[in-house]
């Protein structure tokens, strides 16, 4: 394995019965950067990092972790990496310093050293003087921290975060974001999961779009955007189902390609409920296409309620690339 | 060491529960404190309470001695006195031809108690110097109401020995020192000598080695039965709700965390299975010790009664062990628990409760279909007093059951975490 790789990942994959979750895939993560997995719900990027943090046996293919290959070195694998799972793991029935203690312990720490990590730890998350109350009496966004705190404690050389945001409040989110980019400056590689493009934008050097179980995309953001050129995304919100409109809009000049998003019914001023319908659209040229579609839309009895416009993006990418929607 | 902070962990995170704490010590012991209140009524109190049906005892009665001054055999007089109706409602007594039968009907389960008086029993009561064996026999799986009629036929029997031998010595000193007897005194003498009389009873239970009785009261012994029922029963169901930590983890995500860190997942499951087993130990012997100095409870010979409660904290760990490996989640563990623990339970502690019944041998053999069955029985047998070669049998069953929940229990579990 060359130097500067973290992680390289050749032919992996992992089966469940009858399920591929994962189908063969390959990819290097730099040393140092933030390498960020994305895609929907079931895309397979929890099952790839299981893999990877040697949870799950791939039942194909190997991987090598800082140098060390998942299916014979597993102990140097784990010694190497902390895990940010996806749900909060810790006891909250003990406190946050005991918390990391035990674990600290698990990472091989001891003695003077484990006492100096732990307090080291409790300064980064800034828990210092609620460190002795147990986790239980913690807001989410305090857990959020000693869940993260535990990862740190032996200073590993690859952190994984497995989709650290999820349900949490703005506030939170913000602050895991800017503690992961805070430990990226200091040398730290970053494998991230997330189904919010948002996140794989600001935070990542290279990103892999995963569906499916396969990497369908992998590069720079840059490099993705690129993918669809100069598309925008159009997000037309119609009063009713779309139903054959969905067809029209397909076969009209300058759309590369329409798919039905969300659906939604709300109950109007007469007390009435009325459906509603998200259709999100590949346009090459939104100034030139809109006109056509607010006609079509009004010929088939539609009403459009709502328009949002994105210049290309990630979204755009998975759109082109899968035609669905990234939400889906 | 890794095992040793999983298992400190584990222990710390059972210790701060009230729950538990409660489920493990406070729910046994009340259990024992409401039989406790109403065997108090049993024993003499005005209300009418709970009572024990009738033990069959058969009394074998070779002696052929008669009382210089009346001319009365004393063991005729014993078996008036069991077969008279103060005793009635605690003991059916009937006479046996010989010792064997009468033993033969112990080990049948048709009689509770076999009591066999010597041919010199009253010739050991009322000669100086002398000395006798009364055998008592009892079933080794003791049951409550034999346990009670085997202590008040051990009390009767030395009360007299102890009346017989006093009499003689203060007869004597009195005689020697020039006084005239006198009735007052002599019962006063008796009664402070009886503390220092030697017993000439023994007890004996079937196919054993004859092994000395200890003198305790029936209520006592009842007790002691009860409590280490529930002691059990309750044994069992911390083992297992000590053991679903590995499915609580693994639910709440913990056991994946640990499985990513440089800790072979032997030495997690490991380190769980010892906090389970330090759980058990630590219960069974607060018990013990509560029962001992709440209850006054005397649960026998100390190793005998350290073996039983290691068995039960060895077949009560790996019972758990078996259990959760066939469950996915504490949903599934609230439903299997409740039932088979708890029918289980009632199965071994089914002895306990049909004593003296017609069915009371039947329901033994039945209690012993279960793990609960077999440690109740360990307990009994270290509270009889019989020796090691019978606990022996018993803990070689509550090893054999252990085994092989351990096999299958461990076996389930490496499939499932490989």
């Amino acid at each position: 394995m060359k130097d500067g790789i973290a992680i390289r990942a050749k032919e992996l994959r992992r089966r469940f019965g009858t399920l591929e979750a994962v189908k063969g895939i390959d990819f290097e993560v730099a040393r140092g950067e933030i390498f960020s997995l994305l895609g929907p719900n079931g895309a397979g990027k929890s099952t790839t990092i299981s893999m990877l943090s040697c949870l799950l046996a791939p039942t194909g293919g190997n991987a090598w972790v800082m140098g060390h290959s998942i299916l014979d070195e597993q102990t140097a694998v784990k010694q190497s990496i902390g895990v940010v799972p996806q749900e909060l793991a810790l006891y909250e029935d003990m406190s946050a310093r005991e918390n990391l203690n035990f674990w600290g312990q698990m990472y091989n720490l001891r003695g003077a050293e484990l006492a100096r990590r732990v307090d080291e730890v409790l300064a980064l998350i800034g828990l210092e003087e609620r460190s002795r109350e147990r986790v239980e009496t913690f807001s989410g966004g305090m857990k959020r921290r000693v869940n993260l705190g535990i990862a740190l404690l032996h200073k590993p050389e690859l952190l994984i975060m497995d989709e650290p945001t999820v349900g949490i409040d703005p506030q939170s989110r913000r602050h895991i974001l800017d503690g992961v980019k805070a430990l990226n400056a200091e040398g730290r590689t970053v494998l991230y999961t997330t189904h919010y493009m948002e996140e794989a934008e600001e935070l990542s050097d290279h990103i892999a779009i995963m569906d499916r179980g396969e990497i369908i995309a992998c590069g720079s953001n840059d490099e993705l955007v690129q993918i669809v050129g100069e598309q925008s995304r159009v997000d037309l919100t119609l009063n009713g189902e779309a139903g054959s409109l969905l067809e029209t809009w397909q076969a009209l000049p300058g759309v590369v390609r329409a798919t039905i998003g969300d659906g939604a019914s709300s109950e109007n001023d007469n007390g009435e409920v009325e459906l509603s319908q998200t259709v999100s659209l590949l346009v090459d040229d939104s100034n030139l296409v809109l006109p056509a579609l607010f006609e079509t839309a009004t010929a088939a009895g539609r009403r459009i309620t709502a328009v949002d416009i994105q210049e290309p993006n990630l979204e755009s990418v998975f759109l082109h690339l899968t035609g669905r929607a990234l939400r889906d | 060491m890794k095992l040793l902070a999983i298992t400190l962990k584990d222990l710390r995170r059972s210790f701060r529960s009230l729950f538990s704490i409660t489920f493990m010590f406070g729910v046994p012991l009340l259990v024992t404190a409401l039989f406790w209140f109403i065997f108090g009524s049993f024993s003499g109190g005005e209300e009418e309470g709970f009572t024990l049906p009738p033990t069959t005892v058969q009394v074998v009665n070779l002696d052929e001695g008669q009382t210089p001054d009346t001319g009365e055999s004393l063991g005729a007089v014993v078996v008036d006195l069991l077969q008279s109706e103060g005793f009635a409602t605690l003991m059916a007594v009937t006479e046996a031809p010989d010792e064997a039968e009468a033993r033969a009907a112990v080990g049948r389960g048709e009689a509770g108690v076999a009591l066999v008086l010597p041919a010199d029993f009253t010739a050991s009561l009322t000669g100086p110097g002398m000395s006798t064996t009364v055998g008592l026999y009892t079933d080794p799986g003791l049951t409550i109401g034999t346990q009670v009629v085997a202590a008040v036929v051990r009390q009767l029997v030395d009360n007299l020995a102890a009346r017989t031998i006093s009499a003689e010595v203060t007869l004597a000193q009195l005689h020697e020192a020039g006084l005239e007897p006198d009735a007052a005194l002599i019962d006063e003498v008796v009664r402070a000598t009886q503390a220092e009389t030697a017993p000439v009873l023994n007890v004996a239970t079937p196919g054993a080695p004859e092994a000395e009785g200890e003198e305790d009261g029936g209520i006592g012994l009842f007790l002691a039965v009860i409590m280490g029922g529930m002691m059990v029963f309750y044994a069992f169901f911390t083992g297992a709700s000590a053991m679903q930590t590995i499915l609580v983890e693994d639910e709440e995500g913990t056991l994946p965390r640990l499985f990513t860190t440089p800790t072979p997942r032997a030495v997690i499951i490991a380190g769980k299975a010892l906090a389970v087993v330090v759980t058990l130990v630590v219960q069974v012997t607060v018990l013990l010790l509560l029962g001992n100095l709440v209850f006054g409870i005397d649960w026998g010979e100390g190793l005998l009664v350290a073996l039983a409660a290691a068995g039960l904290v060895m077949v009560a760990a790996t019972t758990g062990l078996f259990l959760i490996s066939f469950l996915k989640n504490r949903r599934q563990a609230g439903v299997l628990f409740g039932g088979v623990l708890t029918l289980t339970g009632m199965l071994g502690l089914v002895s306990v409760f049909t004593v003296g019944s017609p069915q009371a041998a039947t329901m033994e053999r039945v209690s012993l279909l279960v793990p609960q069955g077999w440690a109740i029985r360990a307990f009994q047998i270290a509270q009889g007093g019989a020796t090691g070669g019978d606990l022996a049998l018993t803990l070689g069953a509550l090893l054999a059951w252990s085994l092989v929940f351990a096999v299958i229990g461990i076996v389930r579990l490496q499939r499932r975490f490989a």
